[in-house]
């Protein structure tokens, strides 16, 4: 039994150890910074596919989220001092309860309202931002970050310290997404999703699960967020456009809607992908744009289905040719 | 004397803002009422309607009239083609018509930038001159642009309740297995409706835009304020989209004579937040 879960665990050690092991290997600093940008938007997309693919709650609001922590982590220091580490868990709490009051509001409610509700607050906050520019710098961006220390030591420009945050937090909140996944909640909203009237008659409680989980996705969101705005050294409204809202559902759609560890795949992809791309063209949106039409024709269900359906397809045409090989031999 | 000028100001621009609003959500809610899909483009037409008003006018000098028709009627047409070639093999999956919605967002978004650079336009007004309404002097433009969605407003109205084509956008919105066992040909009716709808957004945009100026922004604006007017009149309402375009184009225009134009927007937020929190279907609506 201790042999099999060891042989189980394997590959997600060797996945651990290569993370552990890849600064070292190979020190090139920009590399190390996509991986640093791949480990934080895989948190977010894995955070938004909790709450898309697994429950059913169409949420247009995760980057507000990822920039209301960004913003909380800049100006709690800037304006009260509060040390970056504990602005990081303030950075979730504050997304949280703007995820609390909206998911009260709207989770009860049709799909529909949730997109509109979230969408929404997706195109309000940075006209908040905009508008109150002795705070949060205006549109030109935030820029008096803190910088991260432990002890004397100083993170200052360095991206190793950075990459193990990132990795550490990262791995911490995949676990517990993860967990989420796997308990009665991740059961109730998988049967949710198949049955919903039958569920419901077992006494499944979907709104309370659904405004528990929605918070838990903007918590860990908006932590990310902060992480990201004190790695970057600076936030911008831009940060809360559509662009990111794409590159992200592209991630999910590539891994596939509600199958775990797939968008942390997509999401490596995308990212690797636009950051080698970026600057290349003017019309970098009209292709991410272009790109998850594609997606959502060519490859429902993911990468993993595509795999699978190929498979498929090669295998009836090993068939069909070895039967014709034999016929005409 | 000023007080009573002031709120002859803010309704007048309010009833001319609610029209024009009016239209644009009148538009959102038609594609919502029949397909059952959020058009999450609605913002990008609306910006491009105005911003191939602007191109033809001010850069082909075409008559002002004749452009509006030509940029609406490309639109409408553009609406036709997209929905029969792309959206309708999709139309039943509601998470991928929003993606692909999204996805056309930010192609249309990164066109109009990169064709018409990100410089903001200004359309001229399409009359000039001013004219004196009771207490008030308002520039003639105003008025012609509120005729014209009054007059749009009529033809909509009587293409709905007195044409046959009309009536079967209507019947399909209520049931559309029932009108397609009548006989109506749904396919056609849910296109027919998609690109009304755009051509609305588009048509309210070039109405609007020489009053503020022609930006990628001001697409996003367009697209919340949009979504707020339908929710607060209910979804898939017409009549209900239309009250709440008024009290919305009255309060904005309140808002910003009396206390400032960034305060516009997070009202209206607050306002959908409170409506969905004590009323969630709205004026009109159903749940």
């Amino acid at each position: 039994m201790a042999q099999g879960n060891a042989i189980k665990y394997l590959p997600l050690g060797g996945v651990i150890a290569i993370f552990l092991a890849f600064p070292f290997l190979y020190t090139n600093p920009y590399i190390l910074h996509i991986l640093i940008l791949c480990i934080i938007w895989s948190v977010v997309a894995s955070a938004w596919n909790l709450i898309l693919g697994y429950a059913g709650v169409i949420s247009f609001g995760q980057l507000a989220f990822f920039t209301l922590g960004a913003y909380t982590v800049g100006m709690l220091h800037k304006f009260l001092h509060i040390s970056p580490w504990i602005g990081l868990g303030l950075a979730g709490i504050v997304p949280a309860l703007v995820g609390l009051g909206i998911g009260l509001v709207c989770l009860r409610l049709r799909g529909i309202y949730v997109l509109l509700i979230t969408l929404s607050l997706q195109e309000i906050v940075p006209v908040f931002i905009k508008w109150q520019t002795q705070y949060t710098g205006g549109a030109v961006g935030f820029s008096d970050m803190p910088k991260l220390a432990i002890g004397s030591f100083s993170y200052g420009n360095n991206p190793l310290p950075f990459y193990f945050t990132a990795f550490f937090m990262a791995a911490l909140f995949i676990f517990i997404i993860h967990k989420i996944i796997k308990s009665s909640i991740g059961l109730a909203f998988v049967a949710l999703r198949d049955s919903e009237n039958f569920a419901r008659t077992l006494g499944v409680n979907d709104y309370k699960y659904k405004v528990l989980v929605f918070i838990i996705s903007a918590f860990i969101t908006g932590v990310m967020g902060g992480l990201y705005g004190l790695y970057i050294g600076f936030a911008t409204p831009s940060l809360c456009g559509w662009e990111y809202v794409v590159i992200l559902l592209i991630a999910i759609f590539l891994g596939g809607e509600g199958k775990f560890p797939g968008e942390i795949i997509g999401t490596f992809f995308i990212i690797a992908a636009t950051e080698l791309l970026q600057g290349t063209s003017s019309l970098r949106e009209a292709a991410l744009g272009t790109t998850i039409i594609l997606v959502v024709f060519l490859l429902p269900g993911g990468l993993i289905s595509m795999i699978h359906r190929l498979r498929k397809k090669i295998g009836e045409g090993l068939r069909k040719t070895s039967v014709g090989a034999g016929q005409s031999g | 004397m000023e007080f009573i000028s002031n709120l002859g100001i803010t309704i007048i621009s309010g009833t001319i803002l609610g029209n024009i609003y009016g239209l644009m959500a009148l538009g959102l809610t038609l594609i919502y009422g029949i397909g059952n899909i959020f058009n999450f483009t609605h913002g990008a037409f609306f910006i491009w309607g105005a911003y191939l008003a602007w191109f033809l006018i001010t850069q082909v000098h075409l008559n002002m009239f004749l452009s509006i028709l030509l940029s609406v009627s490309c639109l409408f047409l553009f609406g036709l083609i997209w929905e029969k070639w792309v959206l309708k093999p999709k139309r039943q999956d509601f998470v991928s018509i929003i993606t692909i919605g999204l996805g056309l967002m930010m192609i249309l978004d990164s066109m109009a930038h990169y064709l018409f650079d990100p410089t903001k336009k200004a359309l001229p007004p399409l009359v000039e001159g001013n004219v004196d309404l009771f207490f008030v002097t308002r520039s003639m433009n105003e008025v012609v642009d509120f005729l014209i969605a009054m007059g749009i407003l009529f033809t909509l109205w009587f293409f709905f309740s007195k044409t046959r084509v009309g009536m079967a956008i209507r019947a399909v919105s209520e049931n559309n297995v029932g009108a397609s066992i009548i006989g109506i040909d749904v396919d056609k009716i849910y296109t027919l409706s998609f690109a009304i709808g755009i051509s609305l957004a588009g048509l309210s945009g070039i109405l609007l835009a020489p009053e503020v100026y022609i930006s990628t922004e001001a697409g996003g604006d367009a697209l919340l304020k949009a979504v707020i007017i339908v929710i607060l009149g209910g979804l898939g309402s017409v009549k209900g989209s239309m009250y709440a375009a008024f009290i919305l184009g009255m309060i904005e225009s309140a808002i910003s004579m009396y206390v400032g134009m960034f305060w516009v927007l997070p009202s209206w937020f607050f306002i959908m937040v409170l409506i969905l929190a004590l009323r969630p279907r709205g004026l009109y609506g159903t749940r």
